[in-house]
């Protein structure tokens, strides 16, 4: 490790420790009644799922120089986990969900969903950017930096279709938090795929990004599909209707389309890309 | 006297049809007061519970417990909304003590109606929220607003057979203001009294309406408190002791 690398290893982790403190500090201080542990539960097994997705990824498809490196892998999981908690941050600023504010003050399990599909979608992306060789840590950045750059753009997208935010915080609407959760998570997956690959420079990178080109038709998808239920909800009698069945086929779809759309595309030249593609395309 | 958890039952039980949006906040500790009288006002303005009208009362201090006490008699559900945290032997920007003694004495109150589960609801608000200023070092900032997110929307209180929202305040504050507003785009009527009688009122848009930004850039100038709510120290620049100071996340 080189001088920049320590400095920022040393940043990572009192970020990540910090704000990992925080997070449980809320978590078992604030009041909820016990109908309500099950809000609790899950925030506080995100970090736990964040850590595997990131150290499975590091252990298994990262560059050849960090796999069996475990000063390596450390400083990657630190350098994961500040990435998520501070970009939780952004979900905040430009999506208007808050874990704070929706999930633990107004016990909101619509935002619970979004928020953990928010989670996982930010975990996936910077573990996707993992994906591959490269000559430093700044190359993950800049391709995660990419893959979160898009996957704001595209949640925007959403809720200007769809003010399909407004409806889970305000609302409460927990059919469309499920479905924009999963959307969440899915164009994570997706654009955490386009952040993957081999560096060879910044201009490529982008290029190399246009892989995720799939979270386009898949917003679009799920433009079409919220205002779908826009409009039944304005059909009072409608409204009473249970839309869990039909919101939890559109969340599976869209996970759906986004592992295939992983599949469509596997990475060249490093063999471990072929046997983790295999049981999907047999070949 | 009955302990926290069981005054903020009586407040918010949870077979009513609005407790989901009832804070905790003000009961997670006791008053130092509790031989306080109860003078609860006449409601001059209104004369009997409405299942088509929802209120917000938005009064300074413990007077808003006592108006809402008054409506419980009318057969209104009181839901508290306050969110701003108090501390007992510290200077705090926003005054919560008299609000402490007021619900826990008025559980006791309370307790005497026979409420409906789905009893029209009279939202609780503090008009003095956002007094005081700024942060001041120092002292206890204990300042919070209210948000879109911590009432039910227009949505629901149309499913719910609600119409009709009167607020009973002195002004209409800006932070009420995006609720009404929202309220108004769904055709609800809003009514606003000063407590003689209502009028009917036009709502004027208020600034960062329906922004998604909005609510961040509101926190960001209040404290966070870890335990839930708004109140934190604000760090004195002359002293280095480092206190807990979390403003967003």
């Amino acid at each position: 490790m080189d001088n920049l690398e320590v400095l920022v290893f040393m940043a990572s982790i009192y970020c990540a420790c910090r704000l990992i403190y925080l997070w449980y500090k809320r978590i078992i201080f604030t009041w909820l009644s016990e109908k309500d542990n099950g809000i609790k539960l899950t925030l506080a097994l995100l970090p736990a799922a964040a850590f595997a997705i990131i150290l499975y990824t590091l252990k298994v498809l990262a560059s050849f120089d960090v796999v069996n490196d475990p000063y390596y892998i450390l400083f990657y999981i630190f350098l994961g986990l500040s990435w998520v908690f501070v970009n939780l941050l952004l979900v905040f600023i430009f999506f208007d969900l808050s874990w704070i504010d929706d999930v633990l003050g107004n016990r909101n399990t619509a935002a619970l969903i979004a928020i953990t599909g928010a989670f996982l979608g930010l975990t996936i992306i910077y573990s996707g950017a993992n994906v591959g060789d490269g000559p430093g840590w700044w190359c993950v950045i800049y391709a995660a930096g990419l893959g979160l750059f898009a996957w704001i753009l595209v949640n925007l997208v959403l809720n200007w279709g769809s003010r399909a935010f407004e409806r889970i915080t305000v609302n409460r609407d927990i059919h469309c938090g499920i479905r924009v959760g999963a959307f969440l998570l899915a164009s994570g997956l997706i654009l955490g795929r386009a952040s993957a690959g081999d560096w060879t420079s910044f201009s490529m990178t982008v290029i190399e990004f246009l892989v995720g080109w799939p979270v386009l038709p898949l917003t679009l998808v799920a433009i079409l599909v919220e205002r779908y239920y826009i409009s039944k909800e304005k059909d009072w009698e409608r409204a009473r209707q249970n839309h869990w069945f039909g919101s939890i086929y559109w969340a599976v779809l869209y996970l759906l389309i986004a592992v295939f759309s992983i599949v469509l595309y596997p990475l060249p030249e490093n063999p471990i890309y072929g046997i983790i593609s295999l049981p999907f395309t047999g070949v | 006297m009955r302990n926290n958890l069981e005054t903020y039952r009586i407040w918010a039980p949870d077979d009513a049809l609005w407790t989901q949006w009832a804070k905790p906040v003000l009961f997670a500790r006791q008053p130092s007061i509790t031989n306080h009288g109860l003078s609860l006002p006449d409601i001059e303005w209104l004369d009997y519970a409405d299942s088509r009208t929802m209120i917000i009362v938005d009064l300074p201090g413990s007077k808003g417990v006592y108006e809402a006490l008054a409506l419980a008699r009318l057969g209104y559900r009181p839901v508290p909304l306050y969110n701003g945290v108090g501390a007992q032997y510290s200077k705090t920007i926003v005054n919560v003590n008299d609000i402490i003694t007021a619900l826990f004495v008025g559980a006791d109150e309370l307790t005497k109606h026979t409420l409906r589960t789905d009893a029209p609801p009279v939202f609780m608000l503090d008009s003095n929220r956002m007094a005081g200023g700024g942060k001041q070092p120092g002292a206890y900032d204990n300042r919070w607003c209210v948000f879109p997110q911590d009432m039910p929307s227009a949505a629901y209180l149309i499913k719910a057979g609600i119409n009709r929202v009167i607020v009973r305040s002195e002004t209409i504050q800006n932070d009420l203001a995006h609720i009404l507003c929202r309220y108004q785009k769904e055709s609800l009527s809003i009514y606003h009294s000063l407590g003689k009688e209502t009028k009917l009122i036009s709502g004027v848009k208020p600034s960062n309406f329906m922004s998604l930004a909005y609510r961040f850039k509101v926190i960001f100038g209040l404290t966070r408190n870890a335990t839930g709510g708004f109140g934190g120290w604000v760090p004195d620049p002359t002293q280095t002791t480092y206190r807990g100071y979390h403003r967003y996340g």
